[in-house]
């Protein structure tokens, strides 16, 4: 007669890059049920953002460190909404180029952290190598590799130069092939897929139920994707959102290696867009009104909700980040699974922590 | 409180919530914001076709507002961040919360009474 066994899976374990804790009922090796308890880092940055609309523009960069290039373009796009600002047409293209840049550092840092619960320590390595072009990259674009400070209310506060145009292609096109390559591992390499196909499922209706949205919905065959309401310069590049059926961890896993590509192609297409202008237009007072700035970060829809009343205090400002939607239905893929695929289920949703929590 | 206050509005919650997924929009976010005057305004969001719709409710900081989860597996959290941050309470949510009751700031984003509207 099976017995079962309660574990405490985190918050801190070794496929876990942040606190995180699943609490898992199993019996033998078999998943029975999943409880999900996030909360471990919050910040109170809800709080903290409104206190001063002078910082809240530094601070809304650092409610993450991989998708922070995002969160300051959604915080940007709600306060340029109350202003009723028109973003100059470089700046635009320019802050699509340096979320695309965002895009690829992420995608790439969650390819690795899946090759690594997988174990496939070496592929870890060449995604985090591959990365580190488009790392470098950003530095040389921002000055930052991490928290880039390029966004500001009504534009972007540094320019690309023609050098720097020619550097962007240069890294693309030395990127593009390494990226096919890694596509040709993560597709067929057998070790990944049996431990990816067909593990851990969500289903259309119920990645539909749980809110999800980016690369979870998108391989559970929702075709959202906010970038086609052409916010920043997406309306002047094709977007063509990466969806798959399967909703496997094979799947969510191959939606961000097409991302990848598909975000070297938009990079490509911008470049020639640049043209001679302004990159940003004078902004001066405090917010008054309401605001929201709505962007597609890496794992999905990112949305800033602000209220302004002309002070230099705000009313509230809300964030609803893609990884609060994606991280829960963690606990309706686990149960039926083995323990042995729990760390590969739980990083194949790429859970930011500091983005759920805030 | 303000004249604009219907003590009743809220009880349009889960129909209206019924009625979008009914129609396939999904639930983006569940907004609370203390008015200041002891109400908090309620701002259901969804995305219905790529086109964002809000549904704005408000109600007494004390009373106990239906809960949507049922409806939308997805809007759990959404409420239990709405206790947690503004102390609201939601009727029918099941058990938990995102911060540790008694161990964390007590609803921070209520206003305070020198704080007003």
């Amino acid at each position: 007669m099976s017995r079962s066994t309660l574990i405490p899976f985190g918050p801190q374990h070794p496929a876990f890059l942040e606190p995180l804790n699943v609490s898992l009922e199993l019996d033998e090796e078999r998943v029975a049920s999943a409880t999900l308890n996030i909360g471990y880092n919050h910040r109170g940055m809800e709080y903290a953002l409104a206190l001063d609309y002078k910082k809240t523009q530094y601070l809304a960069e650092r409610v993450c460190g991989i998708c922070s290039n995002h969160h300051s373009a959604a915080y940007c796009q709600a306060v340029e909404a109350i202003y009723g600002l028109e973003v100059p047409e470089r700046a635009r293209i320019i802050r699509t180029i340096t979320m695309e840049c965002q895009r690829l550092t992420s995608h790439l840092l969650a390819l690795g952290h899946i090759a690594e619960a997988v174990g496939y320590e070496n592929l870890f390595m060449q995604c985090f190598r591959e990365r580190e072009l488009v790392m470098r990259l950003v530095n040389e674009i921002s000055g930052n590799r991490v928290h880039y400070s390029t966004n500001i209310v009504g534009g972007v506060k540094r320019d690309l130069d023609a050098a720097m145009e020619r550097r962007i292609a240069d890294v693309m096109k030395e990127l593009r092939p390494r990226l096919e390559e890694l596509r040709g591992i993560f597709a067929r390499d057998s070790t990944l897929v049996k431990r990816t196909r067909g593990i851990g499922v969500l289903t259309r209706e119920q990645a539909r139920d749980w809110c999800t949205v980016g690369p979870v919905a998108r391989a559970s065959g929702l075709p959202q994707d906010v970038r086609e309401d052409g916010f920043a310069a997406y309306d002047v590049v094709r977007v063509r959102p990466v969806v798959r059926e399967e909703g496997d961890c094979y799947a969510r896993t191959m939606v961000r290696m097409d991302e990848c590509l598909r975000s070297v192609d938009m990079i490509e297409e911008c470049l020639p867009l640049l043209r001679e202008g302004p990159v940003a237009v004078a902004v001066k007072g405090h917010p008054d009104g309401e605001g929201l700035g709505r962007v597609e970060a890496p794992r999905g829809e990112l949305l800033y909700y602000i209220k302004g009343t002309g002070k230099l205090q705000l009313d509230r400002i809300k964030i609803r980040t893609p990884a609060f939607v994606n991280v829960p239905p963690v606990q309706i893929m686990l149960p039926g699974s083995r323990l042995a695929d729990v760390a590969v289920i739980t990083v194949s949703v790429d859970p930011c922590i500091c983005c759920t929590d805030r | 409180m303000s004249d604009d206050f219907d003590r009743d509005a809220h009880r349009g919650i889960r129909d209206m919530a019924r009625g979008m997924k009914e129609s396939g929009a999904r639930l983006i976010t569940v907004i609370g914001r203390d008015r200041g005057d002891d109400t908090i305004e309620l701002v259901y969001m969804f995305d219905q076709g790529g086109r964002l719709v809000d549904h704005r409710f408000v109600v007494e900081a004390e009373q106990e507002v239906d809960s949507i989860s049922d409806l939308y597996s997805g809007a759990t959290n959404m409420e239990r961040e709405n206790i947690d941050l503004l102390g609201m309470r939601f009727k029918g949510l099941g058990p938990g919360l995102l911060l540790v009751p008694g161990r964390s700031v007590e609803a921070p984003l209520r206003k305070r009474p020198e704080e007003g509207a």
